[in-house]
C-alpha cells in the first residue's frame, strides 16, 4: 500500500486530462519545430511514462495498488528519478488546469523513500557526504573557505564579527576546481559596491536541497534545521547566494518545511543576480570595460520558474475542485527572469541574443534533482540540446549562474566539440570592471 | 488470441529493443483517460484491463506496416494514436498494443507554391503553424489545443476556431499515406500517381478521405494507421512568430493592427429571455459576412466558452462568473490583411456596415468583456494554447457536437437543446444538479463553416469525475441532442463508450451499416482498435441497451 506522500496529491494525479500540454512550451511561444519541446525526460525516454501525464498515471497506479514496488522496483525508480524536476511540465499544466504537478513528482520520490527503495545509490552518496562532511563532495570542512583565504572576509560563524549580509557560497562553488572564480568574483563585486558582508567560513553547511529533491525528507529536515540554527546564531538578516539550488532551498524548501510563507522566514534570501542588479541600479556598481561579446542567457530552473517565493496553504478540496481557502499555486509568475538580463544589458559591449525557450519555458540543462549523478547519459543528451539551441542564436558565449548548469553544459560543449564558451554571470561582470 | 511473448519478440525483432515494451509501469502510462466522462467510466469499468499489454514506437511507415502485419499474424488488437488525447486512443479491453508515434515527428515538406504541408503523426499544430508562418502560411487551430497531432485531427472531424474559412479538419486533408488494418499501404490523392507530389486530394482513382472521416466520427483508429498526410495551408500575413508579452498565465499576444484586428459584437436584447433573437441576429450577421466574403474568423461564443477559455485560474473563472463579466453571448470576428492593409481597411468598413445593418453593437475597449476576451484570449483562435481550459470548471467536461446544413437551423438546435437541458436539470430525476452552473445551461458554441454555408455547434456540460456525475452527464447529453436525432435535423456526435455508430446510425440514414461493410472489408480480423468506430456485426436492441447500461 502506498504511503502518505501520495495521499496529499491524490486529487492532482487523478485529474490529469492527458492533454499533452506538459510536453511543450507555451504554444504561443513555439518558434520552431526543432525547439518546441519543454520536457527533457520524455525527449530522452520517449514513452509516456517519462512525462508528467505518465507519472500521474503511475502515481495513480501505486496509490490504487495497480502497481507494486516489489514487482516493479527497477522501472519505477528509473521513471521517477529520470527527471530533473525542472517544473516545465508544472508551469505549462497550470496555464490550463489547477493541478500541483510538481507536488506529484515530489511525492513520488518521497513515496520511493518511504517504501525503502529510494533514493538511488548515486544520491545516497551525496546525502552521506553531507551528513559526514557538511558538503556533497566528500571534502574536509576545513577546506570549505579556502577560496577566501586571501580576501579577508568577515567570518560570521565565530560570533566576533557581525554583518547583516551573509554571503552563502554553497558546496560546489566552494569546492569544485575552477569554480571558485565565482565566489572570489562575487566578493570582489560586493566590495566594489561597498557592501558590508560576511561568510560562515568552514562552518558553512550544505543547504540540503539535494536531499529534498530526491525525496529524503528526513535528511533534508536535519540539514535544514542545522542551517536555520546557524543563521539564527549568527544574527543574519539577509542571505545572498549565487547557487539557484541553495537559493530555492533557503527560500522555498525551508519555508515549506516550516509550513510558512517565504516572506515570514526570519531571514531574507536574495539571489546574487537580484542583488547585483540592485547595486547597478543604485549606481554602486559600475562597469568600465567594453567586452565586445555576443552572449545568450540560460535561465536555471531554480532561478526562473522554480525561483518563486513559497506560499503556504492548508485546507481542503470542495466542490468542482475548488479549494477552501483558495490556494495560490506557483505558476512561474514570480520567478527571477529580468535581473540577470538587466546585468548583461548593463555591461558595455555585451549583446544579449535570446534562445527560443526562455524564462518560464526555459529548457533545463539536464543536471537537476540528481539526474546528472544517476543518469549521466540523460543529463548530457539534454545539455547538448541546449547547446544546439544556444548555437542557433549566433552567440559565442552562454552565460548562466548555476554551478550544476555550468558543469553539465560544459560537458556538452566538450562532447559536441563546440567552441561555445560557458560562463558564470559573475565572472563576466568581473571582466567588465 | 492473446498477446504472447512470441508476438513481443517478433515486434522487438522489427523495431529494436528500446522501442517495444511490455513493462507494466510503462504501459500504465497509457492506461487512463479522464477528460470525458466516457473515458473516466471506461477506466472505472475496465480497471487495469485498460492498460495495454505492450507499447511500440515505430519510426517509419515500413515499421508501422511490420507492426500491423505482426498483429495480423498473432491476432492481437492494436491502437494507432496521435498525441493520445481522445479516449478512443486507449484499450477497450485486455491484450491490446498501443502504437505511439513519437518517433514519427517529421515535417516532411512545406510547399509555399501549392500551399500545403506534409507531416507525420507526431507533428503538432503549434509546430506546423510556426514553420508555416515563416513561409507566409498557417493552418487552422483545433479547439483541443495546438499541442495535438495535425495528422490525427485532419484524419478525423476536427473543429476549429477559424472554420469560417477552413471548414472542419477533414476538409483540409489532401493526399495521405495509409497502412490498412491488414498491413497493406494505400496512397490516396495525388501521391497515388508516381512523382505527382502531395498537392491534391484527388488522384487517379477514388478520393479516399471519406473512409477516414466516416459519417461524422472518423474511423477512430478502427481502420489502420495513417502515416503521412498533406494538409491545406492558408495565407498568413505575418509576423513570423506570435508576438507575446507577460509571463505564464499573464501572457498575452498582441498583433500589429495593420495585420490583424479583432471585434466583439453584441446585440441589444435581454439575456437570457431574448436569447433566440440574439442568436437570429448573429446568424444574420454571419450570412451577410459570408455574402461579402470577408473575415478569417467568425464565431458566436456562449458563456461557457467565454469564461473557461479566458480564465487564468479556476478561482479566476469563478470570480469572473460571480462578477458577470460576460452577461451574454457575443459574436467574435477577426479580420486579416491577407493581401494588403487596404484590403483589411475595406473589410473593416464592410463589417461596420453589416453590423449596423443587423442592429449589432461593437463592444467597447473599456468594457470588461473586451478586456478579458479580446485582450487576453482572442488570439487563441490563431493558435489554441489553452484548449483544455474547457475542463477548468470541474476538471472534466462532456461535449456533444452537431453539424447542421444551415446556420438558420443552428439557432433552432441551440434553443431546443438548451431548453431540453434546462428541463432535465429541473426534472424529477435531478440530473446534473451538482454540475457547475450556470455554465451548462447557457451552452452552445456556434461555428459557421466556410462563409456560413453550413454550421457546427457544440454543447458542453461540466460534471465532476464521479461515477454518478459522469453517468448523469452522458444521459443528459444523450437526451439533450435527442431532438436533432429524432427529426434528423443534424448530424450528431455524442461521445459514448464503444460503438457510437450502432446507436446513432439508425437515426442517421443507417450510416452504421455502410461503416460496418467498410470495417469488415478492410479489417477482416477486427484488430484495428475494436470496437471503434464500429463493431463488425449489427448490435441487437438488447446489446445496445446493455452498452448504454455501462454508463
Amino acid at each position: 500500500m502506498s504511503g502518505s506522500a501520495l495521499a496529499k496529491v491524490e486529487y492532482d494525479f487523478s485529474h490529469c486530462q492527458r492533454c499533452s500540454t506538459c510536453k511543450w512550451v507555451h504554444l504561443w511561444e513555439v518558434k520552431s519545430h526543432r525547439f518546441s519541446r519543454s520536457c527533457p525526460s520524455v525527449v530522452y525516454g520517449k514513452f509516456d511514462c517519462y512525462t508528467a501525464q505518465g507519472r500521474n498515471d503511475i502515481a495513480f497506479g501505486l496509490y490504487n495498488n495497480e502497481l507494486s514496488w516489489e514487482q516493479n522496483k527497477d522501472t519505477l525508480l528509473d521513471v521517477i528519478y529520470k527527471c530533473t524536476l525542472c517544473a516545465a511540465c508544472d508551469i505549462n499544466c497550470k496555464r490550463v488546469m489547477d493541478l500541483d504537478i510538481i507536488g506529484v513528482l515530489d511525492a513520488l520520490r518521497e513515496e520511493a523513500c518511504e517504501q525503502g527503495y529510494g533514493p538511488l545509490p548515486a544520491h545516497k552518496e551525496f546525502i552521506t557526504s553531507i551528513m559526514q562532511y557538511d558538503n556533497v563532495w566528500k571534502q574536509p570542512r576545513t577546506r570549505r573557505a579556502n577560496w577566501a583565504r586571501d580576501l579577508k572576509i568577515k567570518d560570521l560563524s565565530k560570533g566576533k564579527e557581525k554583518s547583516d549580509v551573509l554571503y552563502y557560497v554553497g558546496c560546489t562553488y566552494a569546492y569544485r576546481p575552477g569554480q571558485d572564480v565565482v565566489p572570489i568574483g562575487m566578493a570582489k563585486l560586493m566590495r566594489q559596491a561597498g557592501v558590508d558582508f560576511g561568510i560562515l567560513g568552514a562552518k558553512e553547511v550544505c543547504c540540503g536541497g539535494i536531499a529534498d529533491n530526491v525525496g529524503d525528507k528526513k535528511s533534508f529536515e536535519e540539514i535544514a534545521r542545522k542551517n536555520l540554527a546557524m543563521f539564527k546564531e549568527s544574527g543574519v538578516k539577509k542571505i545572498v547566494t549565487n547557487c539557484p539550488g541553495c537559493f530555492t532551498a533557503f527560500s522555498e524548501k525551508y519555508a515549506r518545511m516550516l509550513k510558512t510563507d517565504t516572506k515570514n522566514l526570519d531571514y531574507e534570501v536574495v539571489h546574487a543576480t537580484v542583488y547585483l542588479d540592485q547595486l547597478i541600479k543604485e549606481g554602486k556598481l559600475k562597469f568600465s570595460k567594453d567586452l565586445n561579446l555576443k552572449v545568450t542567457w540560460h535561465d536555471p530552473c531554480h532561478l526562473g520558474r522554480r525561483g518563486e517565493p513559497y506560499k503556504h496553504w492548508e485546507g481542503k478540496r470542495i466542490q468542482w475542485g475548488l479549494t477552501d481557502p483558495p490556494r495560490e499555486l506557483p505558476r512561474g509568475l514570480n520567478g527571477i527572469y529580468e535581473p540577470p538580463r538587466n546585468i548583461l544589458k548593463a555591461i558595455p559591449g555585451v549583446e544579449l541574443v535570446e534562445m527560443e525557450r526562455i524564462k518560464e519555458y526555459s529548457w533545463c540543462c539536464g543536471s537537476g534533482a540528481g539526474a546528472r549523478s544517476a543518469f549521466p547519459d540523460f543529463a548530457l543528451s539534454t545539455a547538448k540540446d541546449r547547446i544546439d539551441e544556444a548555437l542557433s542564436t549566433g552567440a559565442s558565449t552562454l552565460v548562466t549562474c548555476c554551478p550544476w548548469c555550468e558543469t553539465n553544459l560544459s560537458d556538452a560543449v566538450s562532447s559536441l566539440g563546440s567552441k561555445m564558451k560557458i560562463m558564470n554571470i559573475v565572472e563576466l561582470a568581473n571582466q567588465a570592471l | 488470441m492473446a498477446f504472447t511473448k512470441l508476438a513481443f519478440k517478433a515486434l522487438e525483432d522489427v523495431l529494436g529493443k528500446g522501442n517495444v515494451t511490455d513493462d507494466p509501469v510503462i504501459c500504465q502510462s497509457y492506461s487512463r483517460v479522464n477528460w470525458l466522462p466516457p473515458g473516466y467510466l471506461q477506466r472505472v469499468r475496465l480497471g487495469t484491463d485498460m492498460r495495454p499489454a505492450c507499447v511500440v514506437l515505430p519510426g517509419s511507415t515500413e515499421e508501422v506496416q511490420a507492426v500491423i502485419r505482426i498483429a495480423n499474424r498473432f491476432k492481437f488488437p492494436f491502437i494507432p494514436r496521435g498525441s493520445g488525447y481522445t479516449f478512443q486512443a486507449f484499450p477497450a479491453g485486455k491484450g491490446y498494443i498501443v502504437i505511439d508515434p513519437k518517433r514519427m515527428n517529421r515535417i516532411i515538406e512545406i510547399n509555399e507554391k501549392d500551399m500545403y504541408a506534409v507531416v507525420e503523426p507526431y507533428v503538432t499544430f503549434a509546430e506546423l503553424q510556426t514553420e508555416g508562418m515563416k513561409k507566409g502560411m498557417t493552418c487552422p487551430s483545433p479547439l483541443a489545443g495546438a499541442q495535438v497531432s495535425v495528422l490525427a485531427n485532419y484524419s478525423w472531424h476536427g473543429a476549429y476556431g477559424n472554420s469560417w474559412i477552413s471548414g472542419i479538419g477533414a476538409q483540409n486533408l489532401e493526399a495521405f499515406e495509409w497502412v490498412l488494418p491488414t498491413g497493406d499501404v494505400v496512397k490516396s490523392g495525388s501521391i497515388a500517381q508516381p512523382h505527382a507530389g502531395w498537392f491534391w486530394n484527388d488522384g487517379p482513382g477514388p478520393d479516399l478521405r471519406g473512409l477516414l472521416r466516416g459519417g461524422m466520427f472518423g474511423h477512430a483508429g478502427g481502420l489502420g494507421m495513417v502515416t503521412k498526410v498533406s494538409c491545406r495551408m492558408t495565407p498568413w500575413p505575418g509576423p513570423t512568430t506570435l508576438p507575446t508579452r507577460g509571463i505564464s498565465v499573464d501572457k498575452i499576444s498582441e498583433f500589429p493592427k495593420d495585420q490583424f484586428r479583432w471585434y466583439m459584437i453584441k446585440f441589444p436584447f435581454k439575456y437570457p429571455e431574448e436569447e433566440e433573437k440574439e442568436l437570429i441576429q448573429s446568424i444574420e450577421l454571419f450570412y451577410e459576412m459570408g455574402k461579402a466574403e470577408i473575415a478569417v474568423f467568425a464565431t458566436h461564443l456562449a458563456k461557457q466558452f467565454l469564461y473557461t477559455y479566458s480564465s487564468k485560474t479556476k478561482q479566476d473563472l469563478f470570480e469572473n462568473m460571480k462578477n458577470n463579466v460576460f452577461p451574454q453571448g457575443y459574436c467574435v470576428v477577426g479580420l486579416q490583411a491577407t493581401t494588403s492593409v487596404r484590403q483589411l481597411n475595406y473589410e473593416e468598413r464592410v463589417l461596420k456596415d453589416l453590423v449596423a445593418k443587423v442592429g449589432g453593437i461593437f463592444v467597447k475597449e473599456d468594457e470588461p468583456a473586451y478586456q478579458v476576451w479580446i485582450v487576453r484570449t482572442a488570439n487563441e483562435w490563431l493558435r489554441f494554447a489553452h484548449g483544455i481550459r474547457l475542463a477548468r470548471p470541474s476538471d472534466s467536461f462532456n461535449i456533444g457536437a452537431s453539424n447542421v446544413d444551415s446556420c438558420d437551423g443552428i439557432v433552432r438546435e441551440i434553443i431546443r437543446s438548451n431548453k431540453t437541458l434546462r428541463d432535465l436539470l429541473a426534472g424529477e430525476k435531478e440530473l446534473g444538479k451538482d454540475f457547475v452552473q450556470p455554465l451548462s445551461v447557457h451552452g452552445g458554441w456556434i461555428s459557421p463553416q466556410e462563409y456560413a454555408h453550413w454550421c457546427l455547434m457544440t454543447t458542453d456540460i461540466f460534471p465532476e469525475q464521479t461515477v454518478k456525475q459522469a453517468s448523469e452527464a452522458i444521459e443528459l447529453m444523450g437526451n439533450q441532442l435527442k431532438g436533432e436525432l429524432e427529426d434528423k435535423s443534424a448530424a450528431v456526435v455524442i461521445h459514448l463508450l464503444g460503438p457510437s455508430y450502432d446507436l446513432l446510425g439508425p437515426m442517421m440514414n443507417n450510416v452504421h451499416l455502410i461503416v460496418k461493410k467498410i470495417k469488415n472489408t478492410f479489417d477482416p480480423y477486427n484488430l484495428s482498435n475494436p470496437p471503434y468506430a464500429t463493431r463488425p456485426d449489427v448490435l441487437s436492441d438488447e446489446e445496445l441497451k446493455k452498452m448504454m447500461g455501462a454508463h
